[in-house]
């Protein structure tokens, strides 16, 4: 008897305390969030919802408020929604240019904070970022979110990005001696939003960017199994005569060569405080050559691959530069730097002085595994 | 009474010291140890992880020589039975304290992460609920409750796998450049998260075979360490230094990366499951408390797991915010150190001391 | 004692007929031959006319007379059963199990002979636990017939089957089936005392015996395999196991049982092992499945939307928009109505019965769904914890599988994922506790025992079983002294 009544007890007490609830179609489920700045310190924020009692037509909502922090965003797009609105699904969030040049860090920081927001949620830069969730173009999916999330999903797992979701944006972001990238999406009218460049950060605020291929050369070394994408090289016909490659009969200009790596193997070398090398490794297979290059001759065959790697380098060398004169370092050239005991000592701000100065030499070679089913 | 008691394996050690070590604490102890030995961490807790085999080994000894007796029996034969009772109360003191810190920081935990607006009073309730049923059930069902507890969480560690995929390890390098004296901090401040190891000298009556208890109980301790080990690495190559100073839990941070093709947010399913993890130490502590209290006042064990029960529901509605219960959980930590890092020792003394004066006194 | 015949103890006609109320089935066949007067006492229904006729009133007239006496009939009557000084419970008793009295009036002596007609049911397949492969045989309701399978079957002296009897009102024969070199004593010792403690007044079938022998009454787990099949029988008393029968059941109880028994059915000893072994992880993640996955579709629903996949959100989320109830209610109501499903096929006749399924499965639950009462996943996942359960080749468990889904469900509902977690830790600490026959339930997982995790686990090929599963603790654990056949490396090809 006794045990009965402390059973009941207990099952009435838990029945009592329930747990706040949110019940799926109560809930105005947010897929993506994109912020621009107005003017000084008015942000408008607009979110695409998710809302599930209705009719199948009208399941996504977008709604737009401004405001001068997210949460006031926020409050302000509840009050024009019947349903609560929540993060827990948010998959994406968009800036617009103007705004990361001010600085995203203190927005990020109130999303990390929130246990409810996922850390693999994506972030992007986008010109104009209601005008990109406004747009209907989104194919088959249901709504805009899904669209831009299964875009930069599918750039994630196929490592194309370098490091787009919050998580990597924010360790990149802390840790001294590398600078973090984002994708960058471009909308125009009558076609779906696409991601056009990756946008290069110092600290948190943006201040140029790179193409979508040229990623190849910082995912080198920042990740190791990426998908490097295609190469593509232009090679005069000069070159291949000096260095002694068997020209094709049908003589043209200007060579186009098409690689595809492999695998690579990417490496910072500090050799001193002054000099590092940046040696990497790649395996293609030759794809494309346009004439037709028969590569049948080892000797030719090293020659081309010299002759590749040169090219790399050389195209590597030019977005050192760049990078050098906006004082970013996606690379993580600065955090190898640290990791020797010599320089353990460096600070955020040494790094920067010594970065633009630093003389790097970029180093790539190229093997030529396969070339297809063809010599 | 003795002839109740039901015998366990000796192997059954390794899953109750084990499972006691492992809690709450491993939640938080990247962030912890970085605090104080930063790149070093890994360091501390090797260090710390020797020194725990070390009492360990000290407490076995302690044991055998008084014949299989618990700690608070010891405490009796020692002190006598007025001091003795009063070493027995702090210890059960002690356990109780322990084990509110658990409760209360799973409760929190479990608010923070899809709870929130729930009374702290609700999740102590259930988790007492379940330990009082599990404890109701004597030493057998504890036992149990370890191992299956181990059984169906260890898969966890896999989980590990996704974050190892984005680590990168420059950032643990270069090695030992903190002072020897920070590695020390750090070895002390693991205490809260290695404790547990003191399960052994309340169980040893319950095991068969005594000599294998020893290895057992080393390799608990040791797979512990190595756990703690792999956390804390894998947390330092995972986080960047200012993300890792400031993560309350930065395991659960680290396991909010993970995700699987049929649940998106693995974190809300990790958090529930370590109701898993700390049902062992709720039942031991509780166990063990009770088990003193019978000890001391003579009363049936029943009574004391409700009147502990009793206590603690209370105290759930007192110690509730966040900066009292770090400052709490630091303060067990340093009282557990003494406790179970130090003391044994001067046990050991004592235990020799007075087995000599024994055969001397026996001789003459 | 010996004397008691000689007293006048004997009841006649009159006394038997107030005694049994009169009861217009008892006859008295009243014969006389030369000066001796017999009367022959029978209840009308319950004997086998051909018996009495042949070998009592045929047998008795044709004897001359001065055999016609007492002492002779005893010991020359052709009847396999005669039983004499009784008492006069005993008399009635007899009467009513089929026997004629034959009562000498001059001697006021009495022989009772067995001419008893039981109603039997011819063996036949077995219907509750069906098997694709194996023996079809199955027990009847009748207890010499079952312990005559047993021992055609098991052909071994040390087989014991110790008769005791239970029930106050209408007594009822149990036979205790054991071999004697394997069973465990204590099993056995427990067993019997539970019998010594069991006070009932009637015992109708033997799965109520099984719950009055239980360890925990309160338990949702049964503990005790009930089963039909002859076989399945055999083999757990060579494991050392116990058996018990009961008169008027086709059921036998099997004891001690541990919680991975139930999943095991004689079948995955005649399939070849690795599709035993399958099927037998596929029937326990069923269970789990069964038990927690309408339990994980409530808490995903009501608190933690955030776990559920893009791709599904959206036709999970669809399903749902028209739905009016909280999914607590949902899922409840779902459940509800599929073991009301169940329970209605059950009842009815098996025809009408499959009319039923098709019409509750496919009408009911096309419309609930087009109604947009429930979402057509969740009538998915209940569809599945329905098979779940029932795939448990026990009734019993799948029973109680049904039963604990409730509660999980509805702390799942309450407290989400929490819940669900909290309903897995009392249910592992009930199942700690549990015992059977004072054997902890849980093994061979606790107390682990390694090498019996190959009987109720997985099933490995037959010449890896060289000892009986120590969990049960037989008294000679070793099955075969040699490998079944050695195999041995071909070397030549």
């Amino acid at each position: 008897m006794k045990k009965k009544i402390v059973i009941l007890v207990c099952s009435l007490l838990c029945t009592a305390c329930m747990a706040p609830e949110k019940i799926i179609e109560m809930q105005g489920i947010s897929t993506i969030i994109g912020f621009d700045l107005l003017d000084d310190n008015t942000y408008k924020g607009t979110i695409s919802l998710l809302q599930f009692d209705r009719k199948e037509e009208k399941t996504s909502v977008t709604l737009s408020a401004e405001g001068t922090t997210s949460k006031q965003i926020r409050q302000k797009l509840e009050e024009q929604t019947s349903h609560d609105i929540t993060s827990g699904q948010l998959r994406t969030i968009l800036f617009n240019k103007n705004m990361a040049e001010t600085g995203i860090s203190s927005f990020l920081d109130t999303m990390q904070r929130d246990s409810i927001i996922s850390s693999l949620i994506f972030l992007a830069i986008t010109d104009n970022a209601e005008e990109t969730i406004n747009n209907t173009n989104y194919e088959e999916y249901p709504e805009m979110g899904s669209y831009i999330y299964q875009l930069l999903d599918k750039h994630e797992k196929k490592e194309m990005l370098v490091n787009s979701n919050l998580h990597d944006f924010i360790t990149t972001l802390n840790e001294i001696g590398i600078d973090p990238t984002l994708p960058m999406i471009k909308n125009s009218n009558g076609v779906a939003p696409f991601i056009d460049g990756v946008a290069l950060f110092k600290e948190d605020k943006i201040v140029g960017s790179i193409s979508l291929i040229n990623t190849l050369y910082i995912k080198l070394f920042t990740n190791n199994k990426a998908f490097l994408g295609d190469i593509t090289l232009e090679i005069a016909a000069e070159e291949l005569e000096k260095r002694g490659i068997a020209q094709p009969l049908p003589k043209s200009d200007i060579y186009k060569i098409t690689l595809h790596p492999i695998k690579y193997k990417g490496n910072i070398e500090i050799k001193n405080e002054e000099l590092v090398h940046l040696n990497a490794t790649i395996s293609v297979s030759t794809l494309e050559f346009q004439p037709y290059t028969s590569l049948k001759n080892k000797d030719s065959l090293n020659k081309m691959e010299l002759l590749i790697g040169e090219a790399l380098n050389n195209k590597f060398g030019h977005i050192l530069e760049e990078l050098k004169n906006l004082n970013t370092d996606p690379i993580g050239i600065g955090r190898k730097i640290r990791s020797i005991r010599k320089y353990s000592h460096l600070t955020d701000g040494d790094l920067r002085q010594i970065y633009p100065a630093l003389k790097i030499k970029p180093n790539i070679k190229v093997e030529i595994k396969r070339t297809g089913s063809v010599d | 009474m003795k002839s109740n008691i039901r015998f366990v394996n000796a192997f059954m050690a390794f899953y109750i010291i084990h499972t006691s070590q492992i809690g709450m604490g491993i939640l938080g102890v990247p962030r912890i140890m970085y605090l104080e030995s930063k790149k070093d961490a890994w360091i501390s807790i090797l260090l710390s992880g020797l020194f725990v085999s070390l009492i360990t080994w000290l407490m076995i000894s302690i044991l055998k020589k008084n014949e299989g007796d618990t700690l608070f029996e010891i405490h009796e034969h020692i002190f006598g039975r007025l001091i003795g009772s009063i070493f027995n109360f702090l210890i059960v003191i002690y356990f109780i304290a322990v084990n509110y810190s658990i409760t209360i920081s799973y409760v929190e935990l479990s608010l923070t992460w899809g709870y929130e607006g729930v009374y702290e009073w609700v999740g102590v309730f259930a988790l007492l609920i379940l330990s009082i049923y599990a404890v109701s059930g004597g030493f057998r069902v504890v036992t149990g409750v370890c191992f299956l507890s181990f059984l169906l969480t260890i898969w966890l560690l896999f989980v590990v796998y996704q974050p190892l995929q984005t680590i990168n390890l420059t950032r643990i390098l270069p090695i030992m450049t903190t002072t020897p004296s920070e590695i020390m901090k750090g070895v002390f401040k693991s205490s809260y998260t290695m404790l547990g190891f003191e399960t052994l000298l309340f169980i040893f009556p319950f095991i068969k075979e005594k000599n294998k208890l020893q290895l057992f109980s080393q390799i608990a301790v040791w797979f512990t360490t190595i756990l703690v080990l792999i956390t804390t690495v894998v947390s330092i190559l995972f986080f960047s230094a200012k993300e890792l100073e400031k993560n309350v839990w930065p395991v659960v941070s680290m396991i909010s990366t993970v995700h699987f093709p049929f649940i998106e947010r693995f974190e809300f399913v990790a958090v529930p499951l370590w109701i898993l993890v700390i049902f062992p130490n709720l039942c031991i502590t509780l166990y063990i408390s009770s088990k003193g209290i019978k000890q001391i006042f003579y009363i049936k064990q029943k009574y004391g797991i409700w009147l502990i029960s009793i206590i603690l529901f209370i105290c759930s509605f007192l110690i509730t915010k966040r900066v009292d219960n770090n400052y709490f959980f630091d303060q067990i930590g340093k009282i557990g150190f003494f406790l179970w890092f130090i003391y044994p020792i001067f046990l050991y003394g004592i235990t020799i001391i007075k087995s000599k004066i024994n055969t001397r006194s026996r001789r003459s | 004692m010996t004397d008691r015949h000689n007293n006048d103890n004997f009841p006649g006609y009159e006394k038997i007929k107030s005694i049994l109320n009169e009861s217009p089935d008892l006859m008295c066949r009243k014969l006389e031959v030369g000066q001796v007067g017999i009367h022959i006492i029978f209840m009308k229904n319950l004997i086998k006319p051909e018996i009495l006729n042949e070998f009592v009133i045929k047998y008795i007239e044709e004897l001359s007379v001065e055999y016609l006496h007492y002492t002779y009939l005893m010991k020359n009557i052709p009847i396999e059963e005669i039983k004499v000084n009784l008492e006069e419970q005993e008399v009635i008793s007899s009467l009513l199990n089929g026997f004629a009295y034959i009562y000498f009036l001059d001697e006021k002596k009495a022989i009772i002979v067995n001419c008893a007609n039981p109603i039997e049911r011819s063996i036949e397949k077995a219907e509750t636990e069906s098997l694709v492969y194996g023996p079809k045989i199955s027990f009847t309701e009748s207890l010499t017939s079952n312990v005559k399978i047993i021992r055609q079957n098991l052909n071994d002296y040390n087989l014991c089957t110790d008769e005791i009897k239970i029930g106050e009102r209408v007594q009822k024969k149990v036979r205790i089936v054991y071999i004697k070199d394997i069973a465990n004593d204590d099993t056995l010792q427990t067993l019997k005392e539970r019998f010594e403690q069991l006070k009932t007044d009637n015992i109708s079938d033997s799965s109520v015996l099984a719950q009055c022998l239980e360890d925990n009454h309160y338990s949702l787990f049964p503990q005790f395999i009930l089963t039909e099949l002859p076989d399945r029988f055999i083999y757990s008393i060579l494991n050392g196991r116990i058996g018990v029968f009961i008169d008027g059941s086709p059921v036998g109880i099997i004891g001690p049982a541990n919680f991975f028994s139930f999943f095991e059915s004689t079948e995955d000893i005649y399939l070849r092992w690795s599709l035993s072994t399958f099927i037998r992880f596929i029937r326990l993640f069923a269970m789990v499945g069964s038990i927690f996955l309408t339990a994980i579709y409530v808490a995903a629903m009501t608190y933690h939307f955030e776990l559920i996949p893009s791709k599904l959100l959206f036709i999970i989320g669809q399903s749902r928009s028209q739905v009016p109830f909280p999914p607590l209610l949902e899922a409840l109501l779902l459940e509800l109505l599929i073991e009301l499903l169940r329970e209605a096929g059950a009842r009815l006749p098996s025809k009408v019965g499959q009319t039923m399924g098709i019409v509750g499965g496919i009408v009911i639950g096309q419309a609930t769904v087009e109604a947009g009462l429930t979402s057509n996943i969740l009538i998915i996942i209940v569809a599945f914890s329905a098979l779940g359960a029932f795939s448990a080749p026990i009734y019993e468990m799948g029973t109680a599988v049904r039963i604990a889904r409730f509660p999980i469900i509805i702390l799942a509902g309450v407290w989400g994922l929490n819940g669900i977690i909290f309903g897995i830790c009392i249910l592992m600490v009930h199942l700690l506790k549990l015992t059977s026959l004072n054997k902890p339930y849980l093994a061979p997982l606790y107390p682990l025992r390694m090498k019996d995790l190959q009987y109720f686990l997985i099933r490995l090929p037959h010449h890896f079983y060289m000892r009986r599963p120590l969990v049960n603790r037989p008294k000679d654990s070793i099955r075969l002294k040699e490998r079944l056949r050695n195999i041995t490396d071909l070397d030549e090809f």
